[in-house]
């Protein structure tokens, strides 16, 4: 082992040493810290891609967390009412969870003139599923479930059937316990957002006009809510674990849209690789600098053995040595990519011509940036690893040379 | 006591191509307390070898260096550097110093090596440094000094651990005749007022002169071995 001293004024000649070749500890720094920035701006871009993939995934209509009754199936035709909503209800504000949509949802026929469509219909209290989807804010014509009894429909339905806001259609479904219901609505409003299949299936009328029309009063088959994304599991375990499990029965985003979460995983999994292809290359760059950085110390190297300075110590100046220039790397890397991101996080990319073609995901055309704390303190640490790591094999190397080769050579 | 002992030790180096050269013939030395020694000979004589062989530099072929009577036979690298950090101080023919280092700062190295304290470190340091003449230079860097001056810090550096023996390979070779000569009194001073053995090698008659004992080897034996009164 070596004392403090030793090592401090190790690394008083480490340091010093960096200025001695002013162009190639430049050279090395700046590739260090190239690596870095891109590492920091692709998982801002990721994390803002993410963001947004999400947020306009989930903000479509499912939320974060759903609540259903116990035993609740998806892509049924019966509708499965919820009990005890009021109770799911103080639960959520014990939470703290304000922002939650009631809906009853039911297949349905859309028929126009000698047209039909199957659709989605989703019953709505209009101030509340504003707290969780936007559609609200998607309007191309009329307004937004003003009235009690009109219907809001996707554009590219209304262009399929050939109606317009104003224009009567008639709704078919099977109602609560089987009855069949038909109604003659007027259409109110037609919305539009970037994902075409969505707009085509779903309908939506005010809460108490579409429990009327199933036949289904007061009855709500499923409440979503809108929370934090990272923190929807969590948030679902805690509901989960206060809710009676024989009424209802809680699922997160993850669950409800396992592509989204897949398509998110394998994009970590691709960050991942990325990340050690890069620092396998910045790596390299180290390591060979160090090692011409001994050989041409070779006589140094000599001395300072001669002198009494063991193998341990060596090891410590090279890795020093490489440490330093890592860290100054590390700094300037992270102030280029702190302020590239800034830019990013403000005025973002724009993609529109690469994802117009997306039909599974909704997304903005423009990616903008998302910058996380601990991504920046774990690539931070990932560069100065990599600059310790790639130090060690030229400080064995330094360690092991012959002294007396070394003296020789005058 | 001897402070050096060599028995029968042999050197061959061998590249592992040509056939091996015997730097070292199987040899015996003592070297004493408050010795003042030469190692003469032509280029390629071994002496260069034979200073590594003491030093501990290097390991014998074959035959026992024993330091202070301890054998260093079964000694690994760390534990070697520590053997030389503590009995001996080194001048080396050229570029002796660390050059990101300065004077003050290249003498006080091997102190830090030893942890010594620090108002211990910085009485000696400055000791050692006026003791060669150079308090007045000590914040330059060796870039900045002479030869003569930089030879002078590595002596400095030589004696401020208080080795058992100074080794100085050639420590006039690169250096004009005067500073030379000039160097080798600054040994012989220092000699005299620290009490500390001093074995170096030269070609320079004027240099070997100055010694009170002169080993003259010849393809790698010793011929013979002087002693000179004074
Ligand atoms: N590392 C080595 N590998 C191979 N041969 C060596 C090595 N070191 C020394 N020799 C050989 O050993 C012999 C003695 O060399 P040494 O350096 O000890 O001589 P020297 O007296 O110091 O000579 P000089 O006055 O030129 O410095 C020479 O023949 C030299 O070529
Ligand atoms: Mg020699």
């Amino acid at each position: 082992m070596i004392s403090v001293k030793t090592f401090l004024v190790l690394a008083r000649i480490g340091f010093r040493n960096i200025r001695r070749n002013v162009r190639r500890s430049l050279l090395t720094i700046l590739a260090i810290s190239f690596g870095l920035f891109c590492l920091i701006v692709f998982q801002a871009l990721k994390a803002g891609l993410h963001k947004e993939m999400v947020s306009s995934t989930l903000g479509l209509d499912a939320g974060t967390i759903q609540v259903h009754a116990a035993g609740y199936e998806a892509n049924t035709a019966v509708i499965q009412p919820m009990a005890n909503i009021a109770e799911a209800k103080r639960t959520l504000a014990t939470l703290g969870l304000t922002r939650f949509s009631e809906r009853i949802k039911s297949p349905a026929l859309l028929l126009a003139g000698r047209k039909s469509s199957a659709i989605l219909l989703a019953g709505v209290l209009p101030g509340d599923e504003q707290q969780v989807t936007f559609i609200g804010r998607k309007m191309v014509e009329g307004s937004y479930l003003a009235e009690a009894d009109r219907l809001l429909l996707g554009s590219p339905l209304a262009v399929s059937l050939g109606v317009r806001s104003g224009d009567e259609v008639v709704l078919m479904a099977q109602g609560m316990l089987g009855r069949p219901a038909t109604r003659k609505f007027v259409i109110g409003g037609i919305y539009q957002t970037d994902l075409a299949t969505f707009d085509r299936s779903h309908v939506y009328l005010p809460l108490p006009a579409a429990q009327h029309f199933l036949g289904a009063d007061e009855v709500v088959t499923e409440i979503a809510l809108l929370t934090e994304a990272e923190r929807a599991q969590s948030l679902a375990t805690a509901l989960r674990e206060k809710l009676d499990p024989g009424l209802f029965q809680v699922s997160s985003w993850q669950k409800v849209a396992p592509d989204l979460d897949q398509l998110i995983k394998l994009n970590d999994a691709t960050m991942g690789l990325l990340v050690f292809i890069v620092f396998a290359i910045v790596a390299m760059g180290i390591t060979n600098t160090m090692t011409t950085v001994i050989f041409e110390r070779f006589r140094e190297f000599g001395i300072l053995n001669a002198i009494g300075t063991g193998p341990t110590a060596i090891v410590s100046l090279v890795v020093l040595e490489s440490l330093f220039l890592g860290l100054i790397a590390t700094i300037l890397g992270l102030l280029a990519g702190i302020a590239a991101c800034s830019w990013l996080q403000r005025y973002g990319l724009d993609l529109s011509s690469f994802i117009s073609a997306n039909q599974y995901f909704a997304s903005g055309h423009v990616l903008k940036a998302h910058v996380l704390a601990e991504d920046l303190v774990s690539s931070a640490l990932v560069t100065l690893a990599t600059a310790i790591v790639a130090g060690i094999y030229p400080a064995w190397k330094a360690s092991r040379m012959d002294p007396v080769k070394a003296l020789l050579h005058n | 006591m001897a402070l050096v002992e060599l028995r029968q030790v042999m050197k061959t180096y061998s590249d592992g191509q040509s056939s091996p050269v015997t730097a070292l013939q199987a040899t015996d030395l003592l070297v004493g307390p408050g010795e003042f020694v030469c190692l003469a000979g032509p280029s390629g004589a071994g002496k260069t070898t034979l200073l590594n062989m003491i030093g501990c530099i290097d390991r014998p072929t074959s035959g026992r260096i024993l330091i202070e009577e301890k054998d260093t036979a079964t000694l690994g690298r760390g534990q070697l550097a520590k053997i030389r950090r503590r009995a001996f101080g080194f001048v080396f023919q050229s570029f002796n110093l660390i050059p990101v280092l300065n004077a003050y700062e290249n003498v006080e190295y091997v102190l830090l090596l030893q942890n010594v304290e620090a108002d211990e470190r910085r009485q000696r340091v400055n000791t050692a440094l006026a003791s060669v003449g150079l308090s007045r230079l000590m914040d330059k860097r060796p870039g900045q000094l002479s030869g003569g001056q930089q030879q002078r810090v590595a002596a400095a550096r030589a004696i401020v651990s208080r080795p058992l023996v100074v080794l100085a390979d050639e420590p006039t070779a690169n250096l004009d005749s005067k500073t030379g000569e000039e160097l080798i009194d600054l040994f012989a001073a220092l000699k005299q007022q620290l009490q500390t053995t001093f074995v170096f090698s030269s070609h320079d008659p004027a240099v070997i002169r100055r010694a009170q004992r002169i080993l003259t080897l010849r393809d790698g034996r010793i011929m013979t071995d002087e002693r000179l009164g004074g």
